[in-house]
């Protein structure tokens, strides 16, 4: 089900309102039947493989928990079907086309014929993240970080919950299981909190992102031979703020959806754009799936020994703890590894393992010129990082959206070449709207940042600014709410 | 306490926003007459209550236009494309009437006569489709092509004009790029055949739901709203008022008007002339003659385009028009003396009005007539 639709908000009417009503102990079962409910209205048929990673990784778990530490060699043998299930799945589904796809060319490269017959696959939605998710029950129980769920219903809600079952924010099951397994009291509270996040994702998605979409798409559908380098910059931050309206509307809504049940999910968004640094930026975006790569993957990699599950990171590719624990190189090489598999799970296509390799290079650089920062003091300034953070992040968004990774080099050969600056190509609104954007998002932080916070003296200002500010974004939802385009991260 | 606080705030902001949509709603815009301004009416004149000059080709003009056709006697057609200069005029009082009725009873002794088509804004990919499709339908002999420099800043099709064309899956024959844009915009979905007219324009709101179960959900719950509610059927006109204002919003803020000067966006251009080169190929390989012309525009001002731009315009529109015997060039960009021009209300908060370089009286759409009648009789000699 997609959120900006009517249909959504007749079950979300429904469901919430059936599970204040319900008995507490029905509750669990209600969720997860309107979570298969929700999953099914996209496609019925593939609601099995929702079930079959979730009651696998079900059964692994609690056999994991049987075990003691002197069964090693069977605890991995666990730890390793589990993943072979849910990464085996991820690879078909996702993965098979492109895996043939390079074969070929090899197989091309060789002069000989490659794989021709391969089945017609459609990616099912949210596959990676509750794949994602299940992946980390089974190696928390593992690594004993958790003790496995024996109630089925409530470990089927933790995947399944469907605000978060097709695009996140990935959680873990320390976050939520004991906020499902309490379910707590009704409180009006919950309802409110609730539908401001709701208003606030829907706003994000249905006026600013879908209202952008036809922009973007209208400039990268110009040949990349007519682009000029200002022209360039627009695109990649046009796109950049779709994106991130987009997605941060997304995780709105879902965050909302689960308050309404009383549920608290981790935020996955923090002004990302007013980040000082790119370490920094990957603490602000999309923190549940850069916490969660570091956690099951990074730092695995790396070969340092997660040792604390309950203090969950904030996001980002942090290597304070690498300190003594591991080489120079096996950290580099694990920071360059986990970038390219990051992006790998965003697409398969060369173009995301760029765009994973590009912030891979932008975190090592940041890390490598740490010294310079230190003696040249103007760099250390935060608008000087804050500058070059956005201008870079923004750039690497531009393989994301390109058709292919030629255009891609092209685009970013014509930033660097004087002359490319020369001239415009994109229709005036294009510039104004992508400038206005930028005005808008960097006086929202700097306001909800600096000025809110600090304006107590006004404090009887502010129901009548909210009054004032919610209105304007229910007529807007109202006019705007239409399930025109999907979300971006669906195709993920 | 803060909870409770907050739902006091988004129940009274929900109620003020239902009384705010309910006043907006009441407020009915022509879109059409706002790109106008109201000193300019929109009028398709008809004969014998049939019509001959149309703006949407849907089926109820099309199949108006070619009774009234058959009617006459099936006569050649001289098919005239235009834009609102084609339909505008500007203070237009009961009897006044535009060129493409002028020219129709200028032409009705002879054994031949003109149709017309215009649609607001229209870009020559829209004429190209246009004509493409009324040449399949109507003996067209002949082609009156204005080329506005202003219309090569817009580009695509838009389908609330073709949707005749896209219903019978109307494809255009070749294989340029601007050929295969277009048919990719008006292609039709095997599913959108099916549904009936109303039903497709909310399907194509929906179209991030293409081919899942909830794609039906929506639909249907759709339809209850509609039915239920005014404000909620009357979403298009609210989103139309939104763009409107933010259009005048950034008129005001960069204090853009009808003299500030519009920039070429290379892209659409170079797709619009391509578009032109294929209507011409097109009338080629069918014996069409076309009359191709520069349009009158207000010259007792500074016109709104950089002028060195609009020379190399009209330069290429005539050595592209020397390429083909069957094409003839005409320049009427000076024809209409500027008191025969208007003025339109001002796009920006603050002003009054603006001067409107598209529209003229009654007196400059008989100049025109005369003009046009003219050249298409001494090029059908």
């Amino acid at each position: 089900m997609i959120f900006n639709s009517v249909t959504f908000l007749s079950f979300l009417i429904v469901v919430v309102f059936l599970y204040w009503v319900l008995k507490k102990n029905y509750r669990i079962w209600f969720i997860f039947l309107a979570s298969l409910t929700f999953y099914g209205f996209w496609r019925w048929e593939f609601l099995s493989l929702v079930l079959i990673s979730t009651i696998a990784d079900y059964l692994i778990a609690l056999e994991l928990g049987r075990t003691d530490d002197s069964q090693r060699t069977r605890r991995k043998a666990l730890l390793i079907s589990s993943l072979l299930i849910n990464i085996g799945l991820l690879a078909y589904f996702k993965y098979l086309y492109f895996i043939v796809d390079n074969i070929n060319f090899l197989y091309a490269l060789t002069g000989s014929q490659g794989i021709t017959s391969i089945p017609e696959i459609i990616l099912p939605l949210g596959i990676s993240f509750y794949t994602f998710q299940t992946i980390s029950y089974s190696v928390d129980a593992y690594r004993r970080h958790i003790i496995p769920e024996k109630n089925f219903a409530l470990y089927g809600c933790y995947v399944t919950f469907f605000p978060q079952l097709v695009a996140g924010p990935i959680l873990r099951a320390n976050e939520v299981m004991d906020q499902l397994r309490l379910r707590p009291g009704f409180k009006i509270g919950f309802i409110s909190e609730g539908i401001e996040r709701i208003l606030y994702g829907f706003f994000l998605k249905v006026v600013l992102a879908d209202n952008i979409a036809p922009l973007v798409d209208e400039a990268y559908n110009i040949p990349v031979s007519q682009l000029s380098a200002l022209d360039v910059w627009s695109m990649a931050f046009l796109f950049g703020f779709q994106i991130y309206f987009d997605f941060a509307g997304y995780s709105h809504i879902a965050i909302g959806c689960a308050k309404l049940m009383g549920i608290d999910f981790p935020e996955n968004f923090n002004f990302p754009y007013a980040a000082k640094s790119f370490k920094s930026f990957w603490k602000r975006w999309h923190i549940s799936l850069s916490s969660w790569i570091r956690d099951y993957l990074y730092l695995p990699l790396a070969g340092v020994k997660v040792i604390d599950p309950s203090k969950r990171s904030l996001g980002g590719l942090d290597t304070s703890e690498l300190k003594n624990e591991t080489s120079k190189n096996k950290k580099d090489l694990s920071l360059f590894l986990t970038w390219a598999i990051m992006g790998l799970w965003h697409g398969a296509n060369w173009a995301f393992v760029f765009w994973g390799i590009f912030h891979a290079i932008l975190v090592y650089s940041e890390r490598k010129m740490k010294f310079i920062r230190e003696r040249i003091k103007i760099l250390s300034f935060p608008i000087i990082g804050w500058g070059i953070t956005i201008l870079l992040s923004m750039i690497a968004w531009i393989p994301f959206r390109t058709q292919s990774l030629s255009e891609t080099f092209i685009m970013y050969k014509k930033l660097l070449s004087p002359k490319m600056y020369t001239f415009l190509s994109l229709r005036e609104n294009i510039y104004l709207v992508t400038a206005l954007l930028f005005l808008g998002v960097t006086i929202s932080y700097l306001l909800s940042e600096y000025i809110i916070p600090h304006a107590k003296k006004w404090a009887y200002l502010i129901t009548p600014l909210n009054i004032v500010k919610f209105t304007v974004i229910i007529i807007l939802v109202f006019t705007f709410f239409r399930p025109i385009n999907q979300f971006i991260y669906f195709q993920f | 306490m803060k909870g409770k606080l907050l739902f006091f705030e988004i129940l009274a902001a929900t109620i003020l926003a239902g009384v705010a949509i309910y006043f907006l709603n009441r407020k009915q815009n022509n879109f059409e007459n706002f790109a106008l301004g109201k000193n300019t009416s929109s009028y398709f004149a008809s004969i014998d209550k049939q019509s001959i000059h149309i703006n949407k080709l849907n089926q109820t003009s099309l199949s108006s236009l070619k009774t009234g056709w058959i009617n006459r006697g099936q006569k050649d057609v001289i098919f005239v494309l235009g834009n609102s200069q084609t339909h505008g005029i500007n203070q237009k009082k009961k009897d006044h009437t535009n060129y493409a009725e002028l020219l129709f009873r200028d032409f009705t002794p002879d054994s031949i006569e003109i149709l017309t088509h215009s649609i607001q804004n229209a870009n020559l990919q829209e004429h190209l489709l246009s004509f493409a499709y009324c040449k399949e339908i109507l003996p067209i002999r002949y082609l009156v092509l204005p080329v506005f420099m202003d219309d090569l800043r817009e580009s695509g099709i838009r389908k609330l004009f073709f949707p005749k064309l896209i219903a019978d899956n109307f494809k255009l024959e070749g294989q340029s790029e601007i050929i295969k844009k277009i048919n990719a915009e008006i292609k039709v979905e095997e599913v959108l055949d099916t549904l009936p007219n109303a039903a497709r324009e909310i399907k194509e709101d929906f179209a991030s739901l293409d081919q899942t179960v909830q794609e039906r959900s929506e639909l249907f719950l759709n339809n209850i709203l509609d039915s239920l509610s005014g404000s909620w059927r009357n979403r298009p006109n609210l989103r139309g008022q939104f763009f409107v204002n933010l259009y005048i919003l950034r008129n005001t803020v960069f204090n853009i008007n009808a003299q500030t000067e519009r920039p070429i966006i290379p892209q659409r251009y170079k797709e619009n002339m391509e578009a032109l080169k294929e209507i011409l190929k097109y009338s080629e390989k069918s014996n069409i003659k076309v009359l191709l012309y520069i349009p009158p525009i207000r010259n007792d001002v500074k016109i709104p385009y950089n002028l060195k731009k609009y020379g190399e315009f009209k330069g290429e529109l005539k050595s592209l028009a020397d390429n083909y015997d069957n094409v003839s060039f005409k320049n009427f960009e000076d024809i209409v003396p500027g008191s025969l021009w208007g003025t339109k209300e001002a796009t920006s908060f603050f002003d009054k009005e603006e001067l409107d370089f598209m529209h003229f009286q009654y007196k400059g759409h008989q100049i025109l007539s005369d003009s046009l009648s003219k050249s298409i009789r001494s090029f059908l000699r």
